[in-house]
């Protein structure tokens, strides 16, 4: 493995070992440091603060768990990524008590930003309103996935994601014989 | 939706961010990036691509750390992400996966770009579009078209390329025919090479720039005019124009042994890092990747009036208004043994029109 990937993966360790102990905003950088071996140089060498570092740790792993698929749809996708944010918990529940700039809510936000942009490319192409509806989906995936993990993810992931694509193609109709 | 959609958005997000972050803090924003994409990479060949990449960016000196930076600086921010994905990502991650696995079900190789001389007559360029649908439809994501001087067809180019959103085309033109049109369109996924030996060439090269165009120059080198590269010379006058791109192509009358020293000295500057330039010498950096995504050569060049041109020379019995890019390329590569390798990487092709 090249040096910057074996430095990255002991930082990045460190970072999910920490998080599994103290609140994000009591980490530091040299506590993420000093946990791995690693000089403060390197840390900075890669990572521009601490923030980077999770937004590195969710991009590379929430991307191999994506690349070995093909998705022919969204609910797919809502299955891997609630599956992904399940086996992750106790790290991204940390993650997302932080809000404002860098912090991994806004850059999720991006993420989901993105992918609603290509889901509705297809389905509503330039309409005048797809801004508001990337930010609804945007808005709601974010706050669906943070209220599920926080309140203790009861609901298993593959039912979560379920409820979740039921809720963005349309709840059906109550039937008469009900 | 089609497949494979919502990771290359994933990327696309990604690239965004680290063009932000090397536009903010250029040093550790390019190291992340290199990072990002040596992280991506599945097979041994793009990983071995990338350590070479990540070890370049271990020296804090590199003068390419200047150059990324003069590029992404320079260049419109939505037109180096759309060419970046579209090379980087659809041409070499997705359209590889696809190449290799119409490979392994259909019994030939395919190239995983296409070199389109569109200079000649007669040209129809709904038979360009035909091209590059099928060439998608085949993992083929990247085409470098050459379009003379004539500024018509290389407005009708444009408007061509404007179709296929999720391709690059690297468009070779003569600069007189690179208007303040031209350059005036706002194309994402293209970039515009223009040829070095031109009057026009830094006027063109200016109009270029205030758009901010993602663009370089191009040298046609012949056995006569090798020279000039070998001895540094046009590299020192590409430095100092503040050239950031450069690509060499081999005219057809340049002999494999002058390639073949061209191609070393232009990787001996590109390992020693000696210029702040992004160097190519055109067919052999096509054929490294082809190498890697099919495991041989098989550049293949079309003319507008359908011919095939291949490292072999052109096919006689293929055309591209009888015939589809499939069977062209069943007709021109293949499955070959192992061991008959070499018979096809000894030769070169040779482009016509230059």
């Amino acid at each position: 493995m090249p040096a910057p990937a074996i430095t990255k993966k002991a930082l990045a360790e460190s970072m999910k070992e920490l998080m599994n102990e103290m609140s994000f905003e009591k980490i530091s950088v040299g506590h993420i440091c000093e946990k791995c071996g690693m000089a403060r140089k390197s840390f900075y060498y890669h990572f521009k603060d601490k923030y980077d570092l999770v937004n590195w740790i969710f991009y590379t792993e929430y991307i191999s768990v994506l690349q070995s698929k093909n998705y022919s749809d969204i609910h797919e996708l809502f299955q891997d990524t609630c599956s992904y944010f399940f086996e992750n918990r106790s790290f991204y529940i940390n993650a997302f008590n932080v809000e404002g700039q860098n912090s991994f809510t806004e850059f999720f936000s991006e993420t989901l930003q993105a992918i609603a942009y290509d889901y509705t490319q297809d389905r509503i192409g330039d309409h005048e309103f797809r801004d508001f509806f990337c930010s609804f989906f945007t808005n709601a995936f974010r706050e669906s996935i943070v209220q599920w993990l926080k309140s203790g993810a009861v609901i298993p992931p593959e039912r979560f994601a379920s409820l979740l694509a039921q809720a963005f193609s349309g709840i059906p109709p109550k039937s008469s014989g009900s | 939706m089609g497949q494979s959609n919502f990771p290359k958005s994933i990327v696309t997000n990604a690239v965004r961010m680290g063009l932000r972050n090397i536009r903010n803090d250029s040093s550790r924003g390019v190291r992340y990036m290199v990072d990002l994409g040596a992280h991506l990479a599945k097979s041994p060949e793009p990983k071995r691509f990338f350590t070479v990449i990540q070890n370049i960016f271990g020296n804090p000196k590199s003068v390419y750390y200047k150059l990324v930076s003069d590029i992404v600086r320079s260049t419109d921010a939505q037109t180096l992400e759309t060419v970046g994905i579209n090379v980087g990502y659809m041409s070499w991650a997705c359209g590889a996966r696809t190449i290799r696995r119409i490979e392994s079900s259909h019994g030939h190789s395919i190239p995983w770009t296409l070199l389109l001389d569109w200079n000649g007559k007669p040209k129809n360029h709904a038979d360009l579009n035909s091209i590059v649908s099928q060439g998608r439809l085949l993992g083929i994501h990247t085409y470098m078209v050459f379009s003379g001087k004539d500024t018509g067809n290389t407005l009708e180019l444009l408007d061509c390329f404007d179709s296929f959103p999720d391709c690059a085309f690297l468009l070779f033109s003569d600069s007189e025919a690179v208007t303040a049109e031209c350059a005036g369109k706002p194309l994402k996924n293209v970039m515009i090479l223009v040829s070095y030996d031109q009057p026009k060439r830094d006027e063109t090269m200016k109009q270029l720039a205030e758009q901010q165009r993602m663009f370089g120059a191009y040298y046609v080198y012949n056995n006569d005019n090798v020279e000039e590269i070998l001895s540094g010379r046009l590299l020192t006058q590409f430095r100092d124009l503040g050239y950031t791109m450069a690509f060499f192509v081999a005219d057809s009358q340049c002999s494999l042994l002058t390639a073949q020293s061209v191609s070393q000295y232009i990787e001996s500057n590109r390992n020693a890092q000696s210029y702040p330039i992004f160097l190519c010498e055109l067919l052999s950096d096509i054929d490294y990747v082809d190498q890697v995504v099919s495991g041989r050569s098989c550049a293949v060049q079309i003319g507008c009036n359908g011919t095939i041109r291949t490292a072999d020379g052109v096919l006689y019995d293929v055309n591209m208004r009888t015939h589809t890019l499939e069977q062209a390329f069943a007709l021109a590569f293949p499955r070959i043994a192992p061991g008959d390798r070499q018979l096809h990487s000894a030769n070169r092709l040779h482009l016509s029109g230059y």
